[in-house]
């Protein structure tokens, strides 16, 4: 069982072979070795590494994905969310994101893939207000950059 | 969604640090976001907090509570994470806290030319990422400074040069993908937005040395100069990875021919994994496929060479035998789609073809698609040693340009075919719609469709009850030797039959087939005639307690009867075609009658909602008032046997990639046509 004690002090144990999906803990494993001590994982919170371990526990004993493959040849590119990843994503926005930043900073890439296009999704047919609408972005152009922008547009949508 | 009226209160707190203004807000029903601007007061003068500076968490609004912070001035500075919890905790907008790394990351996802519902249509993935590139300063800077996203979205568009222009200027030196479906002209479009498109096209296949992916479904005028084409397709490709030049016009028909002696990308193209032409020579001749073979990691093949003019050399090297060679030089395919691009070489006794030698291994094989002459079709196919996975489609024609293999040796080719295959399926369909076909299928694990069109002249296929009958005789025929075997493991069978033909010459062929169709629990009547319904009745009246052949006795486990939409006699007015249809469907409704031995039947199911059943364009509301639908037999019992009518979508999920594959352009209201199909196909079985 490996410890992991995240940003809010709570401690997990977890099955190696379960967590092992992070490639940052499983470098961490690797070079440290057995240890008793927990690994801290200061970006994280609780709640989300319940539900990050809730994928890793779901894909257990699937091969994980080779480093060194080039992304395309894994052959999973497409914006077709697998029905359980789908599922799994239909979170908050919050919790959204602080998915992607935890399987960014645990390094889980599958994670990391299914998330962005999870965003890339909800993104897709908005105009750039209606993206900052559903994301809460502020519209922090300067007046000579609305300029060029509203320039842009002239030629920005396909017909 | 019923309105709502949020109470708010205010309340400032302090936890040792900076004050906090506390906003409850009641806000009844669950919202996905909110627009919230605070006059903040204290701060010395009335003033707005940009939505920015507002931070919220979902978990709040369900606690029906958002806490907002006052930045340290007025315009809006970050605000911190309380420390005594979440509920007071403040979280920066989530939009804005993905690290740039990341927004790239989903600007990836949202131009990958995967995730196109077309190939040729990466218009939208532009205009997404332009406008992603247009909701902030950091989403901008991450858009803008990397330039390999605008390399994906690389598209010549008749419409919008200008959006080229801005998007080959984002690109920079990097490499780029092609994606376009070449301009349609207006009638009478002419002048500087051509001579804009084709310089254009001069500029992609100028670099296309730095081309990733190059997809051009050709249109009906010639922008590009034919000669940098060439230039371009006998140059070495570094980058290149995938390749597709769809065409069925032949406007470049008359352009200098090639030299002959060119190689495709010099067989320099170490990265190629897809290669699809579907392209008339001179564009493209066959020849350039000879060195094919120098292209090891290919995964996808597809070559169309329809209306090529083929040299003797060009009918050697890509003879059964050649492309045997080559694809023993091609272990990684996947997908392998032939369109009259194997030649015949042969023109002996049909018997002696192909099976010399060992077969050809393609272990990684998922679809194989061949179409083409009958000695071509099966000496190729005997070659090659399919994976059990594969699904292999053969659409063959019996009288190419050598002389015509009689419809007995087909069968017998066949059946020598899926022997040394060891091919099965429990599900088979045979019929004469858009020639004829056979189709084993084995629970989508396995495919194997054969389909036999015959064509009197060089350009238009015919059908005939005669080449039917003789089609279902040769069948017949040949379930006599181990081909019956074949037709003996079926369990769910369909039968189509064009309903325009003179079905009941084909009595005695279907009866000596059906008898062996002994293991069928499901059957499929599509396309029914009358005429052959009424042979069917006609046998239900013959039964006799002594075994008189009908149904029963031809498909005695049959436990569903599905009958989709029977077709109309000819009718000398379209009310009593529709009577003749009704009489059909009644004749139809008898198979239940002649399988009541056994009690076995469980429901004969109507198949509606075809499309075609009504031409409700020229029928009158009132007149199909008189006569209904289907839908009046629902839950209709008829002896112990219920009759239900569902939709074709219920029945035949997957009828349109079925069905539409012999087409050449899009079926009426749908996208499909022959080019995509088989891309349906298989994104359904692979992924």
């Amino acid at each position: 069982m490996v410890l992991l004690l995240t940003s809010d002090n709570e401690m997990f144990s977890v099955a190696e072979d379960v967590i092992k999906r992070s490639a940052y803990i499983k470098n961490m494993l690797e070079d440290v070795g057995e240890s008793d001590l927990p690994i801290p994982l200061p970006n994280v919170e609780s709640n989300v590494l319940v539900k990050i371990l809730e994928y890793c526990e779901h894909y257990r004993g699937e091969p994980l994905p080779a480093s060194d493959v080039d992304p395309a040849e894994i052959g999973d590119r497409s914006l077709d969310i697998a029905d359980w990843d789908q599922k799994y994503m239909a979170v908050d926005q919050e919790m959204l994101f602080e998915i992607i930043l935890a399987a960014n900073y645990l390094d889980i890439k599958s994670l990391l893939d299914v998330g962005c296009k999870t965003v890339a999704k909800m993104m897709k047919g908005k105009s750039s207000e209606e993206i900052r609408t559903l994301f809460n972005i502020a519209n922090d152009f300067t007046p000579e950059e609305e300029a060029q922008i509203r320039k842009e547009n002239a030629w920005a949508e396909c017909r | 969604m019923s309105a709502t009226t949020p109470t708010i209160s205010i309340e400032r707190r302090s936890h040792d640090g900076p004050s906090f203004m506390l906003l409850r807000c009641s806000l009844g029903d669950p919202v996905s976001y909110v627009s919230l601007f605070v006059a903040s007061p204290g701060l010395g003068e009335a003033s707005f907090i940009p939505i920015n500076a507002i931070q919220m968490r979902h978990t709040a609004l369900e606690h029906d509570s958002l806490v907002v912070e006052p930045g340290r001035n007025a315009s809006g500075g970050s605000l911190n994470r309380d420390d005594s919890g979440r509920l007071s905790g403040l979280n920066p907008s989530v939009g804005s806290r993905l690290p740039p790394e990341l927004i790239i990351t989903v600007f990836e996802a949202l131009v990958d030319p995967s995730n196109r519902a077309r190939p040729d249509s990466c218009a939208l993935e532009a205009s997404a990422l332009i406008r992603a590139s247009q909701v902030c300063r950091g989403w901008r800077q991450a858009a803008l400074g990397t330039p390999v996203l605008w390399g994906q979205v690389i598209q010549i568009d008749r419409d919008s040069p200008d959006r080229f222009k801005a998007l080959v200027d984002r690109l920079g030196d990097n490499p780029f993908s092609i994606s376009s479906s070449y301009p349609v002209l207006s009638p009478g479009e002419s002048g500087t937005r051509v001579d804009e498109i084709a310089a254009h096209w001069d500029w992609v296949l100028t670099h296309f040395d730095r081309c990733t992916s190059f997809y051009v479904r050709l249109g009906n005028a010639p922008f590009w100069n034919p000669n940098m084409f060439r230039h371009a397709l006998t140059r070495p490709a570094p980058l290149l990875e995938s390749f597709t030049v769809i065409s069925m016009s032949d406007f470049y028909i008359g352009c200098p021919p090639f030299a002959g002696t060119e190689i495709l990308f010099a067989s320099q193209a170490p990265k190629l994994r897809t290669l699809q032409l579907r392209v008339l020579s001179p564009v493209l001749p066959p020849y350039l496929l000879f060195n094919l073979s120098r292209h090891s990691s290919m995964t996808c093949l597809v070559v169309d060479t329809r209306r090529s003019p083929v040299s003797e050399r060009v009918q050697e090297e890509l003879s059964s035998v050649g492309w045997v060679r080559i694809l023993q030089q091609l272990p990684l395919l996947t997908r392998l789609v032939l369109h009259a691009a194997v030649f015949d070489t042969f023109g002996g006794d049909p018997q002696g073809l192909g099976g010399a030698g060992a077969p050809c291994q393609l272990h990684n094989l998922q679809l194989f698609k061949l179409v083409g002459h009958i000695h071509s079709c099966f000496s190729l196919t005997r070659s090659i040693a399919f994976p059990p996975s594969c699904i292999i489609r053969i659409s063959a024609v019996p009288n190419g340009n050598l002389p015509t293999i009689p419809f007995d040796g087909i069968f017998a080719l066949l059946s020598s075919l899926l022997g040394s295959q060891a091919l099965i399926g429990d599900s088979m369909t045979i019929g004469t719609m858009e020639g004829a076909q056979l189709v084993l299928d084995n629970g989508g694990a396995c495919t194997f469709e054969f389909h036999l069109q015959w064509k009197p002249d060089a350009e238009y296929y015919r059908f005939e009850a005669s080449s039917w009958m003789q089609f279902f005789q040769t069948l017949a025929n040949a379930t006599r030797s181990n081909f019956g075997m074949v037709l003996r493991t079926v369990k769910s069978l369909t039968v189509r039959l064009d309903g325009s033909s003179e079905n009941s010459r084909l009595d005695t062929s279907l009866d000596a087939i059906f008898e062996h169709f002994i293991n069928v629990e499901d059957v499929h009547l599509h396309g029914l005639s009358s005429s052959i319904l009424q042979r069917l009745y006609s046998h239900r009246h013959a039964w006799t307690s002594q075994g008189c052949p009908c149904l029963q006795y031809f498909l005695p486990a049959v436990s569903r009867i599905f009958v989709a939409a029977p077709a109309f006699s000819e009718s000398t007015s379209r009310i009593d075609g529709w009577m003749n249809g009704y009489q059909a469907l009644a004749l139809a409704l008898a198979l239940r009658a002649a399988v009541p031995e056994n009690r076995r039947v469980q429901g004969v199911i109507v198949v509606n909602g075809d499309g075609r059943l009504w031409d409700v364009d020229i029928v009158k509301d009132a007149e199909l008032e008189i006569f209904g639908d289907y839908g009046c037999l629902q839950d209709r019992e008829i002896g112990l046997t219920y009759v239900v009518t569902k939709g074709v979508a219920e029945v035949y999920p997957l009828r349109r990639e079925r069905v539409v594959w012999t087409l050449e352009s899009p079926i009426a209201g749908t996208d499909i046509a022959i080019e995509n199909n088989e891309e349906a196909l298989v994104g359904r079985v692979m992924y």
